[in-house]
């Protein structure tokens, strides 16, 4: 559970920034190989079951962020629970229910820590997290992957009951053909890993 | 007159929010048209200032206004006008009055804890007693806490507490049969 506190210093607020940038550029251990110093595509989709009514999105986000989540993919496990300075850079932002085609930096390792959604930060605001903690191994050769629909289960208090996987391979790659606009690339089907 | 500060003026304007928010603090319509009372206490001692406020989600079934503000006495948290469904506690919150800070506790946004009330039909709605434990985190590390459930007060003496403000009959006769169950 996280504390708030309404009012602070000017001296507090330079000090808690301060931290949080030396707590971002803190290299962690855990972190996996770049292959190369290419980008792979990286094709699925996120579905939340039962979609959100237009009441509960209109409580997560505003604007363009509404039906929106910041899907984690990189080298490294990054905890959805603590907001650090710096930590978009290991998200890309995808509209929930469709697929998405995002490009994401080679890794050996591509680690899925979840989606985040929610970007108010009004005392009403709502954040749901979608839980990964799984692990896409990529191959040199690879520039362009499907990890497919990933369908999150629901209950009213918006807590995960099961994630489904559900293979869309045929949609998807129209899909990524639409978008890349030329179908020679091969999109090779990844299967989530247990990190080990 | 002395010139109030503008930081006050946001703390007496959110005070008086809030106590709008908190359903009647005196109950005075029937239970009928009061619908269910909803209860509980949180020790926040361990924490900077007093009991504030709390603020409860409807998520079930789903409304444009879903947040319930409490009424606070004390440690304990009340309100009636609660109409049936599913809710989720969102937050509490504290005020100190040196320093004039407010401080707000976040619960975690997603899946049912057990001080989460389900309303099926009126009634009397105890969510239970629970005390504030700081969790120690490093130095750079963003504050965390924990509640814990502790059994005193009991439900007994809260509503023996919230009898003094049942003005009509209907909840008079409501809060003691309850009283005389929990005997």
């Amino acid at each position: 559970m996280t504390r708030l506190i309404g009012k602070s210093a000017p001296m507090h607020v330079g000090a808690m920034l301060l931290a949080l940038s030396l707590t971002g550029c803190q290299h962690s251990p855990e972190t996996s190989r770049l292959l190369g110093d290419g980008e792979v595509t990286v094709v699925g989709r996120i579905d939340i079951v039962p979609p959100f009514t237009e009441q509960e999105l209109k409580a997560i986000g505003n604007g363009r962020a509404i039906n929106r989540g910041s899907v984690f993919l990189s080298d490294r496990f990054v905890d959805l629970n603590i907001h650090k300075i710096g930590a978009g850079r290991h998200a890309e932002v995808v509209d929930l229910g469709k697929h998405f085609v995002i490009k994401r930096k080679q890794f050996e390792n591509l680690h899925y820590s979840g989606v985040f959604i929610g970007t108010k930060t009004t005392p009403y605001s709502e954040q749901v997290r979608l839980p990964g903690k799984v692990v896409y191994k990529i191959r040199p050769e690879d520039k362009a992957i499907y990890i497919g629909t990933l369908r999150y289960h629901r209950d009213e208090y918006n807590g995960i009951k099961n994630v489904e996987y559900i293979d869309e391979y045929d949609d998807a790659l129209k899909q990524f053909y639409k978008i890349q606009g030329d179908s020679k690339t091969q999109l090779r089907k990844v299967l989530p890993e247990r990190p080990k | 007159m002395k010139k109030l500060f503008p930081s006050y003026a946001v703390i007496i304007t959110f005070a008086l929010l809030m106590a709008g928010c908190g359903g009647n603090t005196a109950f005075r319509k029937s239970v009928a048209e009061e619908q269910s009372l909803v209860f509980g206490y949180i020790d926040m001692s361990d924490a900077p200032g007093s009991l504030f406020g709390a603020t409860m989600k409807r998520v079930k079934p789903v409304t444009d206004k879903p947040y319930y503000g409490f009424g606070i006495d004390g440690g304990m948290f009340f309100r009636t006008e609660v109409p049936p469904g599913s809710y989720k506690f969102t937050s509490f919150s504290n005020f100190k009055s040196f320093g004039n800070t407010q401080y707000m506790f976040n619960l975690p946004s997603q899946g049912r804890s057990e001080m989460d009330p389900i309303i099926d039909k009126t009634g009397i709605y105890y969510v239970g007693s629970y005390k504030y434990k700081k969790v120690k985190t490093g130095f750079f590390e963003q504050g965390k806490f924990d509640i814990e459930k502790i059994n005193k007060p009991t439900e007994r003496e809260l509503l023996t507490q919230l009898l003094e403000r049942a003005k009509h009959p209907t909840w008079q006769a409501a809060i003691k049969k309850r009283i005389n169950e929990l005997k």
